[in-house]
């Protein structure tokens, strides 16, 4: 067995394009996606913070008027008494969305920690967008303090659309900005639930002036504590954070250890044209043994690949693999998890005896399990149904155990990633053993 | 040494084997002689434990190895028709690769490979890349990995194909060399000259059938054939041709310019009178060429083509 895994390891040192594409390609590639895309990654630490941009599209008096005149044309028309204790400058300054949105929310102690607005123009906005000044521009709509109002204080609810445009290459804050926003909406919506459920049930048991004229009280009460609804802002500060540079470390890692699993087929397929393959079995050497080499080639393949990456990472751009152990951990079952991938093509390339479909379906399988499992772009990016099938594949698994590893989480956190590992190699051997024991017609050679 | 019993082995409507039988002692060289397609390899991919056969027994000392088949592979020298080794790799680790799959190892490994290489003439240059070697070199090292284990039984697959005359010489006395030392072997190739100089024994075999078998006299003496004579002679005269005919073994003459050309009847009778007929009656004898049939001319008598058709 050894002299079997020690030639096949010296024919993979022979080929000296193969060992380039193996060991150079996921540095080079590694350097030149940390740096592309560094903008979606920047200052993701403990200090990071986000700029952005709002844009105002209504007028706060003007808003304020139209409201006052809704209110009297309500009492003219229907007879309502809109009046809220004669005090209406009071409740706008006690009720007011401008001064929720910029004060209470954005200007809250938590969201101040990560968030720095600026007030401009649409066309400023976008010129800050361009010039990555700002991350995200939030454009609250025409009539927003006026629909406010109506949403709050009346049984009409009218839509209030705020919009987001971010910059492509910020992803991260682009999704931090709508998050953001959206919890605030969520915010507003509830006020507005909350009325429209008191108006309800009020008007079951009251006439509608006075519905209305309990509705001053009500709102005080939910509008100037919002429900009880917070921001909540994780504390990453006892976590490192994870740079482009990091990132595209482990994922090339990730996915370029995939590519031994491809050397599996294109190494039986060798032994098939070279011959040696049949010399072998007449040898007495038994083809499950051939397999078993070959798997610990591709293992140990995989190890070199990954030692040489994670020494680079370190070296270049100075990535502290803290816990070595875990690391190690990580390290060997992914590696056996690229080997039991390996045997799998193995078992398909022997039952097609063909070059083509074994080049086919690692390529096609590396890629998929590449960009499912985040290795091109963050899982966070992708669309949600990618990003959980890409956490079940083996290089999605290993590559957010790394991370975790590198954030500085402990087994206990990281042990669901292991364990998505090591339920890939089960899957893989047990679907090569299921092919190979199905045989193959064509390779006479099996039947001894 | 080996039993072959009624070996079948079909692929899909194909006979590639069909029914064959022979044995082999140890010490000899058996030559299987057939053109492409006649069913040689087939038939030692069953003897290698390559193939199994639909039906019949192959017995190594009694063992049946289709049913055990370890009982032969350690004591086999399989070279494959064609080259098996690994490309990338050089001469000394591809032998030292295949001595340690037969289970060599130290000394004796280093021992095996240092006496291989000197009987197939490949020790100066054991330390370059396979890749890098003529044709003729490779199929050396191909028989040389075969060897490394000292096998009891040999199998060479035309090992000589496509290669230039000076390595095909070297092979047959390898081969020659390696029987010496106590190897028995079996030896496939359509080249007869190959065969005849090589082989004790010979197997003639077409379309999956062994259709003669023996030395190369008792294949020559089955099928009973003639010698050609022909004489190419100055100043011909009837005188000449009426005493020619007169001898018992002169038959089919045919006169065709200076050439006198008849077949051989029989052992009896010497062509020194015929020479003593042609000086005596004014003929002056130019050449004589005695065409004595072959394995080629055998082979063509039994199948109806040529060798290498």
């Amino acid at each position: 067995m050894i002299n079997i895994i020690l030639k096949d390891l010296k024919l993979m040192l022979s080929d000296k394009k193969e060992l380039a594409a193996i060991i150079l390609m996921p540095i080079i590639l590694t350097t030149i996606l940390s740096f592309a895309l560094s903008g979606s990654f920047q200052e993701m630490g403990s200090q990071w913070t986000m700029d952005i941009a709002i844009v105002k599209n209504y007028d706060l008096d003007q808003d304020q008027a139209s409201f006052r005149n809704f209110t009297l044309s309500m009492e003219e028309r229907f007879g309502i008494e809109m009046d809220f204790g004669n005090n209406e400058e009071a409740l706008f300054s006690e009720f007011n969305p401008e001064k929720i949105f910029f004060e209470d929310f954005l200007g809250s102690d938590e969201m101040k920690k990560f968030i720095r607005y600026t007030l401009c123009t649409e066309e400023e906005a976008y010129a800050l967008l361009e010039n990555k000044h700002v991350s995200s521009i939030v454009i609250l709509p025409d009539q927003y303090v006026y629909n406010s109002y109506i949403n709050t204080f009346t049984t009409f609810r009218n839509n209030i659309d705020i919009t987001v445009v971010s910059h492509p290459d910020m992803n991260y804050r682009r999704q931090v900005t709508e998050e953001v926003i959206s919890s605030f909406n969520n915010i507003m919506s509830s006020i507005t639930i909350s009325k429209n459920v008191y108006f309800e049930k009020a008007s079951e048991y009251m006439s509608l002036n006075e519905v209305v004229a309990g509705l001053e009280d009500f709102v005080k009460d939910i509008g100037t504590e919002p429900a009880g609804v917070n921001v909540v802002i994780t504390d990453i500060n006892q976590k490192n954070f994870i740079n482009s540079f990091t990132y595209y470390s482990i994922a090339m890692m990730s996915m370029f250890i995939l590519f031994s699993a491809g050397y599996g087929g294109k190494f039986i397929l060798n032994e098939k044209i070279d011959n040696t393959y049949y010399r072998l079995v007449a040898t007495g050497v038994d083809r499950r043994m051939i397999i078993t080499g070959k798997f610990f080639m591709m293992f140990i393949m995989a190890i070199i690949q990954s030692i040489v990456l994670i020494g680079y990472s370190k070296i270049a751009f100075g990535i502290n693999w803290i816990n070595i152990p875990l690391l190690l951990l990580t390290m060997l079952l992914s590696c056996l998890a690229v080997a039991s991938i390996g045997v799998f093509i193995i078992a398909l390339t022997i039952r097609s005896n063909s070059y083509k479909t074994s080049d086919a379906f690692s390529n096609a399988l590396v890629q998929v399990l590449a960009l499912a499992g985040g290795s091109y772009l963050p899982l966070q990016i992708l669309p949600k149904t990618v990003g959980q099938f890409g956490r079940l594949t083996p290089n999605g698994a290993t590559l957010q155990t790394y991370i975790k590893i590198l954030e500085g989480y402990g087994i206990s956190e990281i042990l669901p990633g292991l364990v998505v590992i090591m339920v890939n190699i089960t899957v893989m051997l047990l679907l090569s053993g299921i092919l190979l024991k199905g045989g193959n017609s064509n390779d006479q050679s099996i039947i001894a | 040494m080996l039993e072959i019993n009624n070996l079948y082995k079909h692929f899909n409507k194909t006979k590639a084997v069909d029914g064959i039988s022979f044995k082999l002692e140890k010490g000899e060289i058996l030559g299987l002689l057939g053109p492409n397609g006649a069913g040689k390899s087939t038939t030692i991919s069953m003897i290698a434990t390559l193939i199994r056969p639909d039906e019949g027994t192959i017995l190594y000392k009694g063992e049946d190895i289709v049913r055990k088949p370890k009982s032969i592979q350690s004591n086999l020298g399989f070279v494959p028709q064609e080259i098996a080794l690994y490309p990338s790799l050089t001469g000394m680790d591809n032998l030292k690769f295949w001595g340690k799959t037969y289970g060599l190892k130290g000394k004796e490994l280093t021992n095996r490979i240092e006496e291989v290489s000197e009987i197939i003439g490949i020790s100066d240059r054991l330390k370059d890349r396979v890749d890098k070697y003529s044709g003729g070199m490779k199929r050396r090292l191909n028989i040389g990995s075969a060897l490394l284990h000292n096998p009891e039984l040999i199998i060479l697959d035309e090992p000589t194909v496509g290669i230039d005359p000076q390595s095909r010489s070297h092979i047959l006395d390898a081969v020659k060399k390696i029987n010496q030392m106590g190897s028995t072997i079996i030896y496939t190739s359509h080249y007869m000259e190959e065969v005849e100089y090589l082989c004790t024994r010979t197997c003639i075999m077409d379309q999956g059938k062994i259709i003669a078998s023996g030395t190369k006299d008792e294949l020559i003496d089955s099928i009973n054939a003639d010698e050609k004579i022909e004489l190419i002679v100055e100043n011909i005269n009837d005188i000449i041709l009426a005493e020619i005919k007169r001898f018992n073994f002169v038959e089919n003459l045919i006169v065709d310019g200076d050439k006198i050309a008849f077949k051989r009847k029989g052992h009896n009778g010497s062509y020194g009178e015929i020479l003593d007929i042609i000086s005596v009656n004014g003929g002056k004898l130019q050449s004589m060429d005695i065409k004595k049939p072959d394995l080629e001319f055998v082979f063509l008598y039994l199948t109806g083509k040529a060798l290498r058709d």
